[in-house]
């Protein structure tokens, strides 16, 4: 495939001046050029490959808080001379702006690449795909049906900006969801594994596609057994890996500074004060190499860098983007990112986790009398300005005088952020990420979260057996 | 047909001499607007304009799909050769087909109104703008605006393949989102109200400021209540979400792939009489309306559940194949990026006779529900029927609405949901949220809280 060559010098510059000539004060260009390829093995057979290609550019322009933003498609330069026309005559206003030089910087990439997946052979790739779909019809005829979906995207970025502001970075992502349905008997239920990373294909080979199968029809097993999950407030063990996705509903949107801007967020106005228990501490770190959620620049071009967000219990940082960060007094940003070119970027999390402690997982599940282990979390839903946040267990157990006990399915885990923060009583050495894709907005991007095992006191399981479980 | 900068005639036939024996085009320009304002003025403002194609070609019975957004003759003759690579890749299979031109659908622009087109960006600032005003003073408790979003797309679609389908369309929304936080000492709750029209000047802005209003102070103050298996009541909204897991559902591929709780076959008693389930592709106000689906077939309306018994799923042409039926028009693409999948349209509880204000009364003890989050996240399976979300609403005592609920759990499974109706209001309304759902208020039995 033709990869387009990224701007130069010379239409960059023409085009952030034609952004800035009616009197904006700020001007800014992103270009992108992305492939992406995705193959779906579904009922026993490879059922859809698909390749695709999209390149363009999106032009923002700023005059005080406002910002005008406009993309074209179209990536000659006299469409872009338009485009960018466009955007300025929208912040027309007084005042003149200047274009500083371009200091070029091509970044190295945060992404680790042995093998591009652009250059991958298709039948390399349909190969791993039915190694998970044998691995997972293999294990057990009570799995009834696999799918299993692949995808990859190669991008070539680049951002420049008035302020003299010219960065490049490549990214390359492989993603791979398996869902199993196990049945028997006419009950029927349901287990995923999903695996991605900011890595060349060799990463997934290496992760086991085995494995993968294995673990998603494991999780339809264990489901497929369980007993409904009983319904109530009660200690809640939370293993790492997906785990980590309650920090993420629990208080990650809330530190987004466009949520914080608009009072929109509980965290609100509370840098400094004690809002968890001592034991925790999070931060975002788009900085670990080749991690799903990690990049060099974010995406206005500015060097990728961690944040600490709460250290042991105390609120110390929100994520900005660049307009936050100017509208709040904050030196600089890192999290500004966009689902493509086609969006204006928004304050988001990259890798998110909580740090790990110095408990023995083994023991916190040990000196929990009764309650309930969540293994594994699948998505959550949360409303920054109340703090509320829900999250669902795909697969859950009851904990038993301190031992992980049988297995309960169809649990939902609902709380208040906050709460939930100040209840983590425990937290255990093994910290371990799970990839997603996080929405915000109508914005999809790729982001992970992570966290070792580790306990709240009490939250409420929300399952369909009345009553705080059988004694 | 016009507008595009290649012959799409040619691009079939080129198709065609390079090792298809059926070719598609999907054609898709888009402009998308949309701005927010905040305290009184527009924060950002931005106009999207995209346009590519996506190309699904069959050969040998093997489909291969490729997009571009490289219009240029060169760039769309690589996304056939790319489909063509894709399709090599695959086995074949014997049931997918692209369709034959079937008879005329509604009018080209049956969806479309030239007033969006019409009105000035000044204009719909205003609007935005007094909305947010409304929204301040609508409510003393109303502590801030969070969200004022407008947005307004305008899209064009073709679709032609090389049996003969040869369709155009174009089609237009306004819509707002509104989201208010209402306090009260240190409580505080969120409202939310949605507002959807074919053009700017239809939108209501006194109903998205009153959907907002009422939810935020119904549940403001709300905590959680003892568990308990108890009858609920859906408020037209909650209905309208739990109906988008319960659409995911009813699709052919959904049942005969075993992800869908609902039996494969017609004629199965699914739910209570009460229940009618309709999934209406030309439904005028729909969100989701357009004159023809993602393959070219024309839209149409399926009964889907009819009092109770299953009637018809939804099928794509390949799902209709597979079971010796017509496709129903179901067939959906996000965009041109995407291969074409069978989907619901507009999907809606037809309406019952109940007084809503007489379903509440009947109720001794149980939840008026007004709100559901965690649908799209795990919270409700449509392959198991699984149902366990967080919930908000208001405790219902001797048939009357009485403390604010929040931070519960309400769980159960859909087809008992489903059996379990034993009211439908005559008020039905519909939601305009990443799809288009509609719902009355309803009463179902019973189904478990989870609270304290």
């Amino acid at each position: 495939m033709r990869r387009l060559g990224l701007l130069d010098r010379w239409t960059l510059e023409k085009v952030l001046e034609a952004a800035l000539s009616q009197g904006a004060e700020f001007a800014e260009v992103y270009v992108e050029d992305s492939a992406q390829s995705t193959l779906i093995l579904d009922d026993g057979r490879l059922e859809k490959a698909m390749t695709g290609r999209e390149a363009g550019v999106g032009i923002r322009v700023a005059r005080g808080d406002a910002e005008f933003f406009v993309t074209s498609d179209d990536v000659r330069p006299e469409a872009l001379l338009e485009a960018a026309s466009t955007a300025a005559r929208a912040a027309a206003g007084p005042g003149v702006s200047r274009c500083a030089r371009l200091d070029r910087n091509r970044l190295e990439p945060a992404a680790r690449v042995e093998q591009p997946p652009l250059d991958c052979p298709r039948d390399r790739k349909a190969e791993v795909l039915r190694r998970v779909d044998r691995a997972a019809r293999a294990s057990d005829p009570r799995v009834k049906q696999v799918l299993v979906v692949y995808r990859d995207t190669s991008s070539r970025l680049l951002v420049a900006n008035s302020e003299g502001l010219w960065s490049e970075e490549d990214r390359v992502y492989v993603r791979m969801a398996v869902h199993v349905v196990a049945a028997r008997n006419g009950e029927v239920q349901t287990g995923t594994a999903t695996w991605g990373k900011l890595q060349g294909f060799e990463s997934l080979e290496r992760a086991g596609p085995e494995t993968l199968g294995g673990e998603a029809a494991r999780q339809a097993l264990v489901n497929l057994e369980a007993a409904p999950a009983p319904s109530g407030p009660m200690p809640v063990v939370v293993a790492g890996g997906w785990g980590g996705v309650m920090f993420h509903e629990a208080c990650g949107h809330g530190l987004e500074a466009d949520a914080v801007l608009k009072k929109a967020s509980v965290y609100a106005g509370r840098l400094g004060q004690q809002v968890a228990s001592p034991l925790v501490t999070a931060i975002d770190d788009p900085t670990i190499p080749g991690e799903w959620g990690s990049y060099a620049m974010d995406d206005e071009g500015a060097p990728a860098r961690p944040t600490v967000l709460i250290e042991k219990g105390v609120l110390r940082g929100y994520m900005f983007n660049r307009r936050t960060a100017r509208l709040l007094g904050h030196p600089w940003a890192a999290n500004g990112r966009r689902q493509s070119y086609h969006y204006l970027p928004l304050p988001r999390m990259s890798n998110t986790f909580i740090a790990p402690g110095d408990s023995d997982p083994e023991e916190i599940v040990a000196d929990t009398r009764n309650g309930f282990f969540a293994r594994d979390l699948r998505g959550g839903q949360v409303n920054p300005a109340t703090g509320d946040f829900v999250f669902h267990v795909s697969e859950g157990y009851m904990i038993r005088n301190g031992r992980i006990a049988e297995p309960v399915r169809g649990a939902a885990l609902v709380g208040n952020g906050p709460e939930v923060l100040r209840r983590i009583d425990r937290v255990g050495k093994d910290l371990s990420f799970a990839s997603g894709l996080c929405g915000k907005d109508g914005q999809s991007v790729p982001a992970s979260c992570g966290q070792p095992t580790l306990r709240v006191s009490e939250l409420i399981v929300g399952g369909t057996e009345q009553g705080g479980g059988r004694a | 047909m016009t507008g595009m900068g290649f012959d799409v005639e040619a691009v079939l036939r080129q198709a065609r001499a390079r090792g298809a024996d059926e070719a598609e085009l999907f054609f898709e320009a888009t402009v998308d607007r949309e701005f927010q304002v905040f305290g009184g003025r527009p924060e950002s403002l931005s106009e999207v304009r995209a346009r590519g194609l996506g190309v699904r070609v069959v050969a040998g019975g093997r489909p291969g799909f490729a997009y571009t957004t490289d219009l240029e003759v060169q760039g769309v003759l690589a996304a056939v050769e790319e489909a063509l690579a894709n399709a090599r890749l695959l086995p074949p299979d014997p049931y997918l087909a692209l369709p034959d031109p079937g008879p005329a659908g509604v009018e080209p622009d049956a969806f479309y109104s030239p007033a969006l087109a019409g009105t000035p960006m000044e204009r719909k600032v205003e609007m935005a703008l007094e909305l947010e005003r409304m929204a301040l003073s609508s409510d003393p408790r109303v502590r801030n605006v969070t969200r004022v979003l407008y947005s307004d797309t305008d899209r064009r679609v073709v679709v032609a393949n090389s049996r003969g389908v040869g369709v155009e369309y174009r089609t237009s929304e306004a819509a707002l989102q509104l989201s208010l936080v209402m306090g009260d000492g240190d409580q505080v709750q969120t409202g939310n109200g949605y507002g959807y029209a074919r053009a700017p000047a239809d939108l209501d802005l006194r109903g998205v400021v009153a959907q907002a209003r009422d939810e935020a102070s119904a549940m403001l103050g709300g905590c959680p209540v003892p568990s308990a298996r108890v009858p609920v009541v859906f408020s037209p909204r909650a209905g309208a979400l739990l109906l988008s897991v319960i659409a995911r559902a009813a699709t052919a591929e959904a049942v005969y792939k075993r992800r869908s709780f609902l039996p494969a076959t017609p004629g199965a008693q699914v739910a209570s009489p009460l229940v009618t389930l309709v999934d209406d592709g030309l439904l005028p106000q729909g969100h989701r309306s357009a004159p023809h689906d993602a393959e070219g077939v024309p839209c149409g309306r399926v009964e889907v559940v009819k009092e109770g018994v299953l009637a018809s799923l939804l099928y794509d042409t390949r799902s209709g194949r597979r079971a010796g039926r017509p496709s129903t028009g179901n067939s959906r693409r996000t965009s041109f990026r995407d291969w074409p999948d069978p989907s619901s349209t507009n999907f809606y509880l037809a309406p019952g006779r109940d007084d809503p204000r007489s379903m509440v009364a009947g109720v001794e003890e149980g939840l008026y529900l007004m709100d559901l989050t965690g649908l799209s996240v795990g919270g409700a399976n449509p392959a198991t029927g699984d149902l366990s979300v967080a919930a908000g609403g208001r405790w219902i005592r001797r048939g009357r609405l009485e403390r604010p609920v929040r931070e519960v759990t309400v769980s159960g499974s859909l087809g008992e949901l489903l059996r379990g109706v034993d009211a439908v209001g005559d008020d039905l309304q519909f939601l305009p949220l990443e799809g288009f759902w509609g719902s009355p208020s309803f009463r179902v039995k019973a189904l478990v809280v989870s609270g304290t």
